[in-house]
């Protein structure tokens, strides 16, 4: 039960894009097309998921165990940049069909704020607060992020779809780009807020 | 100057120092900050407690008392008890959970009350911030006695009035109120000291699962 | 040769990092609930801008080229996690506030931008200047954005009450209202260049 609400909640209610501002850049940036918006969600959900687990297991058992805890930033953002590396390297090896689909993908999300962020949400378990019931262990917290990372995905991909249309749609210059996809996500965001309070 | 070249030696020695000298760099500002992170903490703690309590002026606090979760402060001036601070929460509230503090007098008046940490929605939720200690209709709960109270929304037939538009959290708070002042009269029962202080508290049914009792009788000198 | 003052003011107008690049858009969107707020987010990060391009700057010729992305990124955290303990011991009701997205800096694009595309090219003084000037574009954005969403949902400015909050559209200060200002700001700010 407990992980039906976590999911829930990460996905709908506290959507990462839509109501914590997390991994706005990917968002904007590649949501032009839903095949390439399909792309981005796969390949945040496989990063997110796993980097959550590493820095989960870092932060209880070195900088938790050594009192080093001022450290995590650096820690976190280190683990990250290279277990991105090294899943790029094993994906051209290992499975050369998928490296072309997540492949483009992957040098960006080092510097997606959502990876980083959910990595210090559950490492210091804050997440859980916001779940009645939750609580902030090891597989409740890659429930949590590998939930949070279909949020993204979710968001993604409806988003794409709007603009693909909206691309066809005539706006007026001073809003064309940026400030009309903006508008959107403004829009997306207010329906999104009729999923709080339901967990 | 020629930038280095990318060979191994220089990658690995240049990557290392970096991280050696921002470690080293780290730790010292670690150090230093320790002390004023550790007092600043303290003292929002010290200042929540004292903050919600009748009397202000030379407060003592006894041995923190845990029942289930809730942890109850009993305030003292000198050797006389002048009732407590309550820190105590809700799971439910309208974005999960929130934690209160809650000041209750010898009699079990409630004294005040300050919120500690919260998800609310802001402009709703989030004015229990104040809703609950402003005069207006049946809003304000400070100076009413929770174990004579019908303490829900009077949408559920209570006797305080819910925040406009926000009445689940209304409804985790008061539940979160109700908790508090359960931990609060819970030992009184057995207590000696206390007997007479917390006379309205008998009534109220004793919380069984009371965590063992800590009697604050001189517990209050070496707790500032 | 007027040129530094030309990398000063470049962050501001022509180059402002949330209008002109549109970069480290979380931060603008989720800090900006209010002026103090959005004002305290920008200042932090142009404390993190301009020290880690003097020090890149610095030590651009002793990275070798392969390891440059790892070295900066270790730099720029370090400098964060300074400003995350100050503020932690001296301001900890803005910490608070701010919570996440103060470490969140280190992924900032706008930081680890200028450190690849000026300071890493450029001299110390330079590079100084601007993280500066674009530490302050990115500042006075946010700060300009925290008062619009303040004024328009609380109908305070700075916490100074300007009207009734009872006429306040509560939404400005809730998340679709932050996409929904910063769309319109934008809109306005391409106006006004053409």
């Amino acid at each position: 039960m407990v992980y039906f609400l976590i999911i829930i909640s990460a996905i709908f209610v506290n959507n990462i894009v839509f109501s914590q501002f997390l991994g706005i850049c990917p968002f904007l940036g590649v949501s032009k097309k839903i095949d390439t918006a399909v792309g981005m969600g796969a390949a945040v959900t496989f990063v997110l998921t796993l980097a959550t687990i590493v820095t989960y297991l870092l932060q209880k058992y070195v900088l938790e165990a050594f009192g080093i805890g001022f450290l995590q930033t650096i820690l976190f953002i280190l683990v990250i940049a290279a277990l991105v590396q090294m899943i790029e390297i094993m994906l051209k090896k290992v499975s050369p069909s998928l490296y072309q689909a997540l492949g483009v993908f992957l040098p960006l999300i080092t510097t997606n704020c959502c990876i980083l962020g959910v990595a210090i949400l559950v490492g210091d378990g804050t997440w859980a607060a916001k779940i009645p019931g939750a609580e902030a262990n090891l597989l409740q917290g890659t429930v949590f992020a590998f939930a949070t990372a279909i949020g993204f995905s979710v968001a993604l991909v409806l988003f794409a779809g709007i603009r693909e249309q909206l691309a066809m749609a005539k706006v007026p210059e001073a809003m064309k780009g940026t400030p009309i996809a903006l508008l959107t996500a403004g829009l997306l965001a207010m329906a999104f807020m009729g999923f709080s309070g339901v967990v | 100057m020629k930038r280095l070249e990318s060979n191994l030696t220089n990658m690995v020695l240049s990557l290392t120092l970096v991280a050696l000298v921002a470690a080293a760099l780290l730790s010292g500002m670690y150090v230093v900050t320790a002390e004023p992170i550790a007092q600043s903490k303290a003292q929002k703690q010290m200042q929540a407690k004292v903050e919600v309590l009748p009397v202000q002026e030379g407060v003592t606090f006894a041995e923190a008392e845990d029942h289930d979760g809730v942890i109850v402060y009993r305030a003292f001036v000198g050797e006389e008890p002048v009732g407590a601070a309550v820190e105590t929460f809700d799971p439910n509230g309208f974005n999960g959970k929130f934690t209160l503090m809650i000041g209750f007098d010898k009699d079990g008046i409630i004294s005040g009350y300050k919120v500690l940490e919260q998800n609310e929605t802001p402009g709703l939720g989030a004015n229990m911030v104040n809703w609950f200690r402003t005069d207006k209709g049946r809003q304000n709960i400070i100076g009413i006695a929770p174990a004579k109270t019908n303490m829900t929304v009077s949408k559920d037939g209570g006797d305080v009035d819910a925040i406009t538009a926000a009445t689940i959290t209304s409804r985790a708070f008061l539940r979160a109120v109700e908790r508090a002042y359960k931990a609060y009269a819970a030992p009184a029962v057995e207590a000696q000291t206390g007997a007479t202080a917390l006379t309205g508290a008998t009534i109220q049914e004793p919380d069984t699962t009371a965590a063992p009792i800590v009697e604050p009788v001189n517990g209050g000198q070496n707790n500032e | 040769m007027n040129k530094p003052l030309e990398v000063f003011t470049n962050g501001f107008i022509k180059e402002n990092p949330t209008f002109g690049l549109v970069l480290g858009m979380c931060p603008t969107l989720a800090t900006t609930t209010s002026a103090i707020n959005g004002m305290s987010m920008g200042l932090a990060t142009l404390f993190v801008l301009v020290c880690s391009n003097v020090v890149i700057s610095m030590l651009r010729n002793l990275i070798p080229d392969k390891v440059h992305i790892p070295a900066y990124i270790v730099v720029i955290a370090t400098f964060v996690t300074m400003v995350q303990l100050t503020m932690q011991a001296y301001l900890p009701a803005l910490y608070e506030t701010l919570g996440l997205f103060i470490p969140l800096i280190v992924v900032n694009c706008i930081v680890l931008g200028r450190a690849e595309a000026f300071a890493a090219k450029n001299g110390v003084g330079l590079s100084a200047l601007d993280g500066l000037g674009m530490g302050f574009g990115f500042t006075l954005s946010l700060t300009i954005l925290g008062c619009i969403r303040e004024l328009l949902g609380t109908g305070c400015a700075f916490g100074i009450h300007i009207y009734s909050d009872a006429f306040g559209m509560l939404l400005f200060v809730l998340a679709p209202g932050a996409f929904i200002a910063l769309a319109y700001l934008m809109a306005l700010v391409n106006k006004l260049r053409k």
